[in-house]
């Protein structure tokens, strides 16, 4: 059975009923780290192609749950459904394998390993022939990676590590792109970077969600739009509307400068 | 100079036994976090499943085939029955739970078999030499060093040049990144174990060559040599384990060759001495360096 079919999923039991056309859904889910509880109770929902973004303060909860979503941490209670199956269940490589890629906080690149090598280790789910060829793209799009392509990641610098991370997740060409924090100790102008691909991967139809700490860049760029505080969703809408409103900014988001 | 050279070769081939060890420890060390102390359980399960195919008859070109099978397949038994189930808890249980596989191994052999020694024969060219410049090598040494060398060899391939040894590697630098590569953890653990149990069961090939004994505590020694190897090198570095392996060899050779007789068995409380003195200074080992990762 395949879940592409439409059909298919209709037919099938784990299907949610009140999830049609999502890619992805949230629904209620709590995640605890021992007897500290990060989340409560959250609930979202994406759609195909839609940039969402997830803003709050530190220590909100927007990095746990987007480990939820992707398998590194299971909720203690709720679902998370990946076009209406239930997957809360399944590990990270078997999300990985459905078409979700992380792009983690602080980067986390193999520094061991050189350039090419971590594009590779993310090749792994593609089949054996397609695998070079998908890196040898990625470095072509990227092209400080294509210089430094044989050089160990330890010794990118911090804009091109992140250059290096989100082509990782980009290798196996995912339909849905989580990235935390993904400005997070770039320098101005490499951050502008950044968000210039986001914008691109935008464009070219893949489904983000983007923790960001500068909220009014991220609601520039996103579609629609989750302010977390101390692990509750506070406010949610259509990014437009809630760049609009300027009691957010002091009260919930400590009032960044743009 | 040709004493020295002869004392070199015997080094080489000793250390050699124990880098195909160390770098078995420091793999399995890789991608579970675990010194695996039953690693030398592997050799004794080959040195009894020599001793049984000898009964039958069998001569040495089945036997070395035999050893690294069986090592091969008990590394991955061994994952599958023990470490699978303790592997998300903590290091301690892990540690634990190697301790209790070596004692388990060991245990069974001594009910089911005998806790004395079983002898088989050695194959008849172990104390051949050869002559080269005047310098006398014995054979066994030579074949050592040169397995040893093929078979870092074809590690260094499945490491660097296959996407599942990148993953071996990438696993054993940040777990949790690797599987959100898409790196399934139980694979590249069990690649892990089978790769370590191929290199165990290189070595057991000589080592029973040299001994041709198989006892329930067989595996003992060459583990404590392989962990140290791997210590001395600087553990999870694997190139650092082949380093610690040939270092503590060559140390083991020269010191026995310049100690008195009356001094002989001491050479192991030596050695370690000299390891300790050198975690003094250098507490992550000889490789170890500082980690060029930039924020």
């Amino acid at each position: 059975m395949t879940f592409d079919n439409p059909l298919a999923m209709a037919a099938d039991p784990r299907v949610g009923p009140e999830t049609p056309g999502n890619l992805l859904s949230v629904e209620s889910v709590e995640v605890s780290y021992g007897p500290i509880r990060a989340l409560y109770g959250i609930s979202l929902s994406v759609g195909s192609g839609e940039t969402v973004a997830l803003i709050g303060p530190n220590g909100a909860g927007k990095t746990s749950l987007l480990h939820a979503i992707i398998g590194l941490h299971r909720p203690s209670q709720g679902h998370i459904r990946w076009r209406g199956r239930e997957i809360t269940g399944l590990l990270p490589q078997q999300r990985i394998r459905l078409g979700m890629a992380l792009v983690p906080e602080h980067r986390r690149i193999l520094t061991t390993l050189t350039v090419e090598e971590n594009l590779l280790v993310a090749a792994i789910t593609l089949p054996r022939r397609a695998r070079r060829i998908r890196a040898d793209e990625l470095i072509e799009r990227f092209d400080i990676l294509g210089r430094k392509r044989s050089q160990r990641a330890g010794l990118l610098s911090g804009g091109e590590a992140q250059q290096l991370a989100i082509a990782r997740a980009l290798m196996a060409c995912p339909e849905l792109l989580l990235m935390d924090e993904p400005t997070l100790g770039l320098a101005p102008l490499v951050a502008n970077q950044v968000f210039e691909l986001i914008e691109e991967l935008r464009r070219s139809g893949t489904t983000l969600i983007v923790v960001e700490q500068n909220a009014r860049r991220a609601l520039e760029f996103a579609d629609s739009a989750y302010i977390i505080r101390t692990g509750h969703i506070v406010e949610h809408g259509p990014a437009e509307q809630l760049a609009a409103r300027e009691d957010l900014f002091g009260s919930f988001l400590g009032g960044e400068s743009p | 100079m040709t004493e020295f050279v002869q004392q070199l070769v015997d080094g080489l081939g000793r250390g050699g036994e124990y880098a195909l060890i160390a770098l078995g420890v420091g793999l399995i060390f890789g991608v579970m976090r675990m010194v695996n102390f039953a690693h030398g359980e592997l050799i004794t399960v080959s040195a009894y499943v020599s001793y049984g195919l000898v009964l039958l008859g069998a001569n040495w070109w089945i036997l070395a085939p035999a050893i690294v099978v069986t090592a091969v397949l008990t590394s991955v038994l061994i994952e599958f029955v023990a470490f699978r189930w303790v592997r998300s808890s903590t290091d301690f249980a892990m540690l634990l739970t190697s301790f209790g596989v070596h004692f388990v191994v060991q245990a069974a052999f001594v009910m089911f078999v005998s806790a004395s020694s079983r002898h088989f024969a050695r194959p008849n060219w172990i104390t051949s030499t050869v002559s080269s410049g005047g310098i006398r090598f014995e054979v066994i040494d030579l074949a050592v060093i040169a397995a040893t060398a093929m078979s870092l060899a074809f590690t260094a391939w499945i490491l660097q040049r296959t996407v599942y040894g990148m993953a071996i590697r990438a696993a054993a630098e940040d777990f949790d990144t690797a599987q959100l590569m898409g790196v399934r953890s139980n694979l590249v653990i069990r690649a892990g174990f089978a790769l370590a149990g191929l290199l165990a069961g290189i070595a057991a090939v000589f080592f029973l060559m040299r001994t041709g004994r198989a006892a329930p505590s067989a595996g003992l020694i060459p583990m404590l040599k392989g962990v140290l190897a791997a210590l001395i090198g600087g553990l999870g570095r694997l190139h650092g384990a082949v380093v610690g392996g040939l270092l503590l060899g060559l140390a083991e050779i020269l010191l026995v060759s310049r100690l008195p007789d009356s001094v002989d068995g001491m050479v192991n409380g030596i050695v370690f001495v000299l390891v300790a003195v050198l975690f003094i200074f250098r507490p992550s080992g000889i490789l170890a360096v500082r980690s060029s990762h930039r924020p």
